[in-house]
């Protein structure tokens, strides 16, 4: 620079130290953090902003609620905050993180902090659609008094008022004549209240009751390991997992994790080659089993003879006991495999003894203690216990299983004088056992309900007290892992709801206390003095608490009596014999054992392997269903010890051959709206002698049909030819391969389509500048799980339509998962592959060039959107979009004539308020008449975009997350950039393993899928492979078993 | 049809005469007498088949009403429509009225050109046809939106959005090609009317009616200039006509031809679907002017010779349409494309095998009827064919719309197609519309073009009649 110097002042000409020390004072540098060049102190102090925003957001200690006179700190209108909590099911929490709009929660995802999830914030289907439950206009929304029949609504003061006499004469009495029945929990704040009570109260009782639990696992392991533990699977470290009945990858609390650790571990086909093999046998077809490698359908009853006969066939090959078992060598060798014919047991066991050290074998909650019990003894022998498979001690040992409980229960309850039970949470009239007759027995009671819902319980009980839901309340829960987490509220109670801590404080004479001084108290009461503060607020930042985990053991054999344990076996055991049946009682995938009855996204959710929705269905094997004479749809009437269900049926390929499965939580008697006539009750042949499997039973056709709601094969797909056509196609359109083929043909994925030379007459557009977004989705890894179903639905306010309209197909969601099944239905190993579809955003899309009003376009960074504004509704997109994945909104669909809450008048009704809250208001609520489909979340895209821009900066690869990917615990879903050659996702593009579906229709679609990757034993005989690639005049692969 | 007896039989081709167009001593006044008696004889005297095929008609026209009351205050999703399946009886409904439309154009333009005289007996007929049939046709198209109150968006209407349609759609082509259709079909038909509605007000004795066709004739007085102008704009409008019947059901066909769905995606849908049309049209011509010839003593006008060659034409576009059933086959067979040939096996095969076996056996093996004399002369037998014709061109339509769709690339997607009550009343809603307009068209308005008819009586040809016989050269312009 040259020419003139300009000065302001004397001082800052001649800059003395006195100058800079009168500046520094006036005009102090950035906090040291922000100067700082540590990635780590600015990720901290980042890390305290978020805490601190943590506390100004969410709902205040201070439960009153008025208007901002001045807006709080941090809390800018629109702009999302998130917060960490929990959800208890089942007595184990599962981490979650909210995202909050203005103080409405509307997004549920996994704590992406949580050690649990492994950091990877995932959340399965059932608590993302949880936040569909709070917004449930059916919820109960006062007390409710029962008075010449007929419940009169209260308030809780009242409740207070006449509750407050009787309660405290209880106490008096030491609680005799209490008895309390709660659900699962491991709230530290209610075990704490619960000692108090026993303290206070000595004669009070307590029932802890679910009616699926895995107390068959904790008695197994007191058996074997001499106390009762949880089995923690470390499936990343297993190169071949054997499931005896365990769908350790859906129906657990840990399956977020394990379907993550599981996925991790096929994935290793792509980097080393090398990938787990899963062996399931079981009877249902589960989500496990369609990832299964090799899958034995068998009768539930008859796994334990199999894992036996596996322990036996072990021995003989030279596995050796620890001493302790070693008596149960000679007891194992009535179990020979050969004279039941299990032909693939000796195969599995060179397998298992070939991988020792790396082998885990599971045992699914239905099984017998004792199952569990030679599983534990097996991992141990094969040297899995420590390496592959850890456990972690029960905290509450001393308790009695939830069988014992409920017997008890209703022991207590038919004994003499009127007592008082106290239900929190739980719905026993429903799941209780058949036999207890638990609505005739608690109506000769004085009871008070606590639930959400005024559910069959609620309708005997004396008292039903409207519960908060688990986003309106404070409390505390572990995970399967022991990890505590602390569950705080979104928002304040819609309906003043309260919390089982709330009213067990009551219970004890304690009206003041709120749950969050409660849950505080039990904290604060453990935490050193003064440091309380702390932990607590980063308990509530992070969604758990540091260290919290339970320790993870590998406990050696205890001694037990294993000739008992394998008589008690063998004696269960009976052969199949023609014409007789097992039932299999199996929670559902979606209402779990009824609880979630009521959730719309739940029951429109399709069944991951059946596709079933508003429906529950006796599931039987096609080869049962040839000989009973029927078809899916018709009825069968179900009969075991003297009761009888009518119900109709489900050919499942690949089910066990006399065994049915019924799956619980349908056919609710009193419920809100979404959940009457939908399914039928099986819990009204479960009793007490045959929770999980009734070894005897007749099932028989019944009269009538009743037509099932199935989001895939609409009517079956009605004619010979279809069905040959489908076998033709799918191998094309879901590619399969096993492991062994892709290492001598790592292309081999382009063997299975004819591919044609593609030639494109114009120039399309220029996409090089700015984002390329694109999506991959890894086959091999995806398991079905359906959580990205209910994430997207959730996001992006994907109404629910009902049955009728199911039935019609028209179901909305824009993320659907299409399940084909592989190889011969009638034999044992019948294959699933699962394959979730959404827009495929078409570079040269066929929906755009049709519309007539430019409805549908593409934006400037290549993605495919929908003017919903501008749609006028001629469905000419969908009817050329060639994977159907558009969706067309018939009706006003969250309000209109065929939504369950409508009545089915013509006309709209009206959302109430509180549906409408429970909408994002970053995403269009569709109105009738327009098309709709998958953005790629574009309101996620954009809101990352904005803050980019804003900040100058480039958007980060995975910074932008759609609402599949974001939550798919296999990590199936990949999204990003492909002008970026260093994203994730355009390594996925030029995965070996990658294919465009329909790739001969040049529509260049933004999706590329990852061809599923299958690891036998041995190479299928007939490999479904075909040389040349192109110009070998056929490109149609065989069907191939997986 | 009571007077089969007595029907005078015009179908004899002697190469060495020429089988009069109008039967029996009609000259130019009883001509008008009995075309302009339709509408002029007193309401006692019009046949009860009239009065209750319009009770019937209007009534199913309410129906329609209603049910277009209950569609749009409901959604689409009264109809039985689902999401592969996004176009059923509606788009079957449009395409079938749009065919049927065919035929008026066909005979009052081409066939002009060609100077086919046996035109001129059935042209005001057929036209006011094709103008029923293509408002039927426009009003599914417009119902069929999602949401109807913003169909227009379909027209190019300027606005300050600068928001124009999306001109690649063949959906906008067939708001363009069928409305210029409507158009000049209008014009076409009305133009051609104005000299017979001048006879019906020069005959008229009450106010009203002269009145009404006072003002309709649009003050023609017959006058040679009047008439020279007259011709040479009839000549100009069957000129830009012509290209239309071509053009209309190719845009239509378009629709499908430019997807990419299989079964959807050929290229011979735009001669088939012009042929089906013409076939298709000219049955309605016949299911329509066999009864009202009989109703309205109109056989000597309308006779038997037109009837035959409606037959004839009609056995000639079956069978391109049957060729074309034939081709699509070949073709999905020659491609060797799983998706397409599918798409065909299944139509014969598959859940709706019903109706494309009811196609085929309407649209290909009932006109063969018509290589028999005896069918083609006989009035009730060819109305018997020509209704299957009718019903055979809807199943056409339905087997192309809706097995496509149910069945296309994904077999998780494939599902199936029920209509609901409401769809079957539309259409009946609609079939009775058509009826109620066509019916009133017979009672108000001349059914026959009596101007153009005249041309061609051998009274109205006195100057080359002697040519004709000698020169054995019929077509030769007149003038």
């Amino acid at each position: 620079m040259t020419g003139k110097q300009h000065w302001r002042s004397l001082g800052e000409l001649s800059d003395s130290p006195r100058f800079r020390a009168f500046l520094e004072s006036e005009f102090p540098p950035l906090p040291e953090a922000w100067s700082a060049s540590s990635r780590r102190q600015f990720l901290k102090v980042m890390g305290a902003s978020l805490g601190l925003a943590g506390l100004t957001g969410c709902r205040w200690p201070k439960e009153t609620i008025v208007p901002f006179a001045s807006r709080p700190e941090n809390r800018i209108p629109g702009v999302p905050v998130q917060y960490a909590t929990a959800m208890e099911l089942g007595g184990y929490a599962r981490p979650l993180l909210v995202r909050s709009y203005d103080g409405r929660p509307i997004k549920i995802e996994g704590n992406n902090l949580h050690p649990f999830l492994a950091q990877r914030g995932r959340a399965d289907a059932l608590a993302q659609a949880a936040i569909l439950d709070m917004y449930d206009p059916d919820r109960s929304v006062n007390p409710l008094k029962r008075q010449d029949g007929r419940a009169v609504p209260r308030t809780w003061g009242e409740f207070l008022a006449e509750t407050r006499e009787p309660l405290a004469k209880l106490r008096a009495a030491g609680g005799d004549g209490l008895l309390i029945v709660s659900q699962a929990s491991s709230s530290p704040t209610l075990a704490a209240l619960r000692e108090r009570l026993h303290s206070e109260c000595p004669k009070a009782r307590w029932f802890e009751y679910e009616p699926v639990s895995f107390d068959n696992e904790r008695e197994g392991t007191r058996i074997a390991l001499g106390a009762p533990h949880r089995t923690w699977l470390k499936l990343d470290a297993a190169d071949l997992v054997v499931s005896f009945d365990d769908d350790f990858l859906m129906s657990h609390p840990a399956a977020v994790r394990y379907t993550g650790d599981f996925a991790a571990a096929r994935a290793r086909a792509d980097t080393d080659r090398t990938m787990n093999r899963l062996v399931v046998i079981e009877s249902n077809y589960s989500v496990t089993g369609s990832k299964a490698d090799h899958r034995f359908a068998e009768r539930a009853s008859d796994v334990p003879v199999r894992l036996c006969q596996l322990a036996a066939e072990l021995l003989k090959k030279g596995l050796k006991l620890p001493p302790a078992a070693a008596t149960i060598a000679e007891a194992l060798k009535g179990f020979d495999a050969g004279a039941l014919q299990a032909r693939y047991l000796p195969e599995l066991a060179d397998d298992l003894l070939a991988h020792a050290g790396r082998v885990l074998i599971s045992v699914g909650p239905r099984q017998p203690a004792e199952a569990h019990a030679v599983a534990a003894l097996l991992n141990g022998a094969l040297g899995a216990t420590g390496k592959t498979v850890a456990y972690i001690e029960a905290a509450d040992a001393a308790r009695p299983t939830h069988a014992a409980a409920i017997a008890a229960l209703a022991q207590a309850l038919g004994g003499d004088g009127r007592k008082m039970v106290l239900v929190l949470n739980a719905n026993p009239v429903f799941d209780a056992p058949a036999e207890l007759n638990f609505a005739e027995l608690l109506s000769r009671h004085d009871a008070i309900h606590l639930g959400l819902y005024a559910d069959e319980t609620a309708a005997v009980s004396g008292w039903h007290v409207n519960a908060a839901h688990f986003l309106e309340s404070w409390g505390d829960a572990r995970a399967w892992d022991g990890t505590l987490s602390i569950v705080q509220p979104l928002i304040a109670p819609l309906y003043d709801g309260k919390t089982a801590v709330e009213m067990l404080a009551h219970v004890l004479g304690d009206e003041k206390s709120t749950a969050y001084e409660l849950v505080r108290g039990t904290h604060s009461a453990a935490a050193p003095a003064g440091t309380f503060e702390t932990w607590w607020q980063k308990a509530l930042h992070d969604g758990f608490v540091e260290g919290s985990a339970a320790r993870l053991k590998a406990p050696g054999v205890a001694e037990a009596n294993w000739a008992a344990v394998l008589d008690s076996i063998r004696s269960a055991y009976a052969p199949p014999a023609e014409g007789e049946f097992e039932l299999v009682f199996a929670p559902d995938y979606k209402v779990y054992d009824g609880r979630f009855a009521n959730n719309g996204w739940l029951q429109e959710l399709p069944d991951p392997i059946t596709k079933l929705t508003w429906d529950n269905a006796a599931y039987i094997s096609p080869a049962d269903a040839r000989r009973l004479n029927v078809r899916s749809g018709d009825f069968l009437e179900v009969a075991a010890e003297g009761r009888t269900l009518r119900i109709p049926a489900y050919v499942l390929p690949g089910h066990a051959r006399g065994s049915v499965t019924l799956p619980l939580g349908y056919g609710r008697r009193s419920a809100g709206v979404v959940a009457k006539r939908v399914g039928f009750d099986t819990y009204s042949l479960r009793t007490a002698s045959g929770p999980a499997v009734v070894r005897k039973a007749s099932v028989k056709r019944g009269r009538g049909s009743r037509e099932l709601a199935t989001t895939q094969d609409h009517h079956a797909i009605d004619s010979a030819l279809g069905r040959k056509e489908m076998r033709g196609r799918v191998p094309e359109l879901a590619r399969e391969g096993t492991l062994g083929e892709y290492k001598r043909n790592p292309k081999f994925v382009e063997t299975r389509a004819h591919i044609f030379p593609l030639h494109q007459l114009f120039a399309g557009a220029d996409y090089s500048q700015g984002p390329r977004w694109a999506m991959a989705i890894d086959l091999a890894r995806c398991t079905g799980c359906s959580a990205c179903v209910v994430a997207c639905q959730a996001e992006n306010n994907v109404p629910v339509v009902g049955r009728e309209e199911v039935l019609r197909g028209r179901e909305m969601s824009w993320i659907r998962i299409d399940r084909y099944f592989t190889g011969d239905p009638e034999s044992d190993e019948v294959g699933v592959i699962h394959q979730p579809l959404a827009c495929q955003h078409c570079e040269n899309a066929p929906c755009e060039q049709v519309c007539p009003v430019a409805a549908t376009v593409h934006d400037s960074d290549g993605l495919n959107v929908m003017v919903y504004n501008r749609c006028i509704g001629t469905r000419y997109c969908s009817n050329n979009c060639p994977y159907k994945v558009r969706r067309f909104n018939w009706f006003y669909n969250h309000h209109g004539p065929k939504h369950p809450r409508s009545g089915g008048r013509w006309l709209q009704t009206k959302l109430t308020d509180i549906e409408k809250l429970g909408n994002n208001p970053d995403v269009t609520v569709r109105s009738r008449g327009v098309m709709e489909k998958c953005t790629f979340c574009v309101q996620r895209i954009n809101a990352v975009k904005i803050d980019a821009k804003n900040n100058q900066r480039e958007i980060r690869d995975g910074e932008i997350l759609t609402a599949c990917q974001q939550t798919c615990p296999a990590d199936a879903i990949v999204f990003g950039d492909l002008n970026d050659p260093s994203s994730a996702v355009s390594k996925l593009f030029g995965n070996d393993r990658a294919y465009e579906l329909l790739q001969h229709l040049n529509v260049r679609t933004r999706n590329r899928y990852l061809a599923n990757l299958k690891n036998p034993v041995r190479e299928p005989e007939h490999p479904a492979e075909h040389a040349q690639p192109h110009g070998s005049g056929h490109g149609a692969a065989e069907g191939h078993a997986g | 049809m009571a007077a089969i007896v007595g029907e005078f039989n015009n179908t004899w081709d002697d190469p060495r005469e020429r089988a009069p167009l109008v039967g029996r001593d009609h000259d130019f006044r009883s001509l008008t007498d009995t075309v302009c008696n339709v509408t002029e004889r007193p309401f006692r005297q019009v046949p009860i088949g009239w009065y209750i095929a319009f009770a019937i008609s209007s009534s199913l026209t309410l129906v329609l009403g209603a049910m277009i009351l209950y569609l749009f205050c409901t959604g689409v999703g009264v109809w039985g429509l689902n999401n592969p399946v996004g176009w059923g009886f509606d788009i079957t409904n449009f395409v079938f009225w749009v065919g049927i439309g065919h035929a008026g154009t066909l005979i009052s333009a081409i066939l002009f050109l060609f100077r086919q005289k046996w035109r001129t007996g059935i042209n005001r007929f057929a036209e006011a046809m094709t103008i029923f049939a293509v408002i039927c046709a426009l009003l599914f198209p417009g119902i069929h939106v999602g949401r109807v109150w913003v169909a227009y968006w379909m027209g190019p209407i300027p606005n300050q959005m600068a928001m124009w349609p999306q001109f690649r759609s063949p959906l906008l082509w067939d708001v363009f090609a069928v409305g210029t259709y409507f158009t000049v079909s209008l014009l076409f038909w009305y133009m051609g009317m104005i000299p017979d509605l001048a006879t019906l007000r020069d005959r008229a004795r009450t106010r009203i009616r002269k009145i009404v066709y006072g003002l309709l004739a649009m003050g023609w007085n017959g006058s040679a200039r009047h008439w020279h102008r007259f011709e040479r704009a009839y000549l100009l409008l069957a000129a830009l006509a012509t290209p239309l019947v071509l053009s209309v059901h190719s845009v239509v066909s378009f629709d499908f031809a430019t997807s990419v769905l299989p079964g959807w995606h050929t290229t011979i849908f735009p001669p088939y679907f012009v042929a089906g049309a013409i076939f298709g049209g000219f049955a309605m011509v016949l299911t329509l002017a066999i009864p009202a010839r009989a109703w309205f003593g109109l056989k000597d006008i309308i006779t038997l010779r037109h009837l035959e060659n409606m037959n004839k034409v009609l056995l000639a576009t079956g069978c391109i349409v049957g060729y074309a059933y034939m081709t699509e086959f070949f073709i999905s067979w020659y491609g060797q494309n799983r998706y397409e040939s599918f798409t065909f096996m299944t139509r014969a095969q598959g859940p709706f095998s019903w109706a494309y076996w009811t196609m085929i056996f309407c649209n290909v093996v009932a006109p063969q009827a018509f290589w028999f004399r005896k069918v083609r002369t006989t009035p009730w037998m060819m109305f018997i064919v020509a209704n299957f014709v009718n019903v055979g061109m809807w199943f056409e339509r339905f087997v192309i719309i809706v097995t496509s769709l149910a069945q296309d690339f994904t077999p998780s997607a494939w599902d199936t197609y029920s209509p609901t009550w409401v769809e079957y009343l539309t259409l009946a809603g609609s079939i009775g519309l058509f009826l109620t307009l066509f019916l009133l068209f017979c009672r108000f308005l001349p059914v026959v073009a009596m101007a153009e008819v005249k041309t061609v009586m051998p009274q109205g040809e006195v100057h080359t009649r002697q040519r004709i016989r000698f020169d054995y050269n019929p077509d030769e312009p007149r003038d």
